[in-house]
């Protein structure tokens, strides 16, 4: 008959998980990418200003009525925010975080014969 | 695919997995899915449920749902709750998913993000 884990035992293998994943060279590119966008003031602003006009056109773009116009002002700061040097790096950061962390996932899932990530709630759609 | 994990970082997830499996919520679910794995009349109902439920979700999106069609599904549902092996399947599969959400918790609060969302394959 199988021995049970105890709780503890559970505990340290997720603490010694996390510990090798933090100290990857993606987590660490990550942290570093995290910190320099967070305090890059000009891309906190065009962040700002990109997700305050998507959000006051999220109706008419659902329900298609948005004008070209409209469209193509929120495009404008998409790609004002989305080139500026921290955010590349903070996005090429996360996915490569993300490659490394859908292996991790990928390998769990296999053995335990559950799809870890949508047993967590997390929809293939986010 | 394991040639992304440093080998430390695959040592750990083997362990977790290991740890994972000895659960008691993991041992109760392998067991309960090797049971239905051997049980052909069981895995023919869960079948038959799985395909009345994607026709109602079908129908109702196309506007040609029937209460016939909903009457099908009821008595499926109504089958699969009295077959034993089907509901300790789900019942034992609900406790690991359940275990689990708890695990990324732990995980997610002591690396900083959440481990499944970053986990999870984008296929839509």
């Amino acid at each position: 008959m199988k021995k049970t884990v105890t709780p503890e035992t559970t505990k340290r293998a997720v603490h010694d998980f996390v510990l090798a994943l933090s100290e990857t060279q993606q987590y660490k590119a990550f942290e570093r990418a995290s910190e320099r966008f967070k305090m890059d003031l000009a891309a906190q602003k065009a962040k700002q200003a990109f997700e305050q006009k998507q959000r006051s056109l999220r109706l008419p773009l659902m329900l298609r009525e948005a004008s070209d116009e409209q469209r193509a002002a929120l495009e404008v700061l998409r790609n004002a925010f989305i080139h500026i040097p921290s955010v590349l790096e903070y996005s090429k950061a996360q996915s490569e975080l993300e490659v490394l962390c859908q292996t991790a996932g990928d390998s769990l899932s296999d053995s335990i014969g559950l799809d870890y990530a949508a047993s967590c709630g997390v929809s293939c759609c986010g | 695919m394991e040639s992304a994990m440093t080998s430390e970082l695959q040592q750990a997830t083997q362990a977790l997995k290991d740890s994972l499996l000895a659960s008691e919520a993991f041992l109760r679910y392998t067991k309960a899915r090797a049971r239905l794995d051997a049980d052909f009349e069981a895995l023919g109902l869960l079948d038959r449920l799985s395909k009345a439920q994607a026709r109602v979700r079908q129908r109702q999106a196309s506007g040609s749902l029937t209460q016939s069609d909903l009457d099908a599904l009821r008595e499926l549902q109504k089958m699969a709750h009295e077959q034993p092996v089907v509901m300790e399947y789900a019942e034992s599969q609900q406790e690991a998913a359940d275990f689990l959400r708890a695990i990324n918790e732990e995980i997610s609060e002591l690396l900083g993000i959440d481990f499944a969302s970053y986990a999870k394959h984008a296929t839509c």
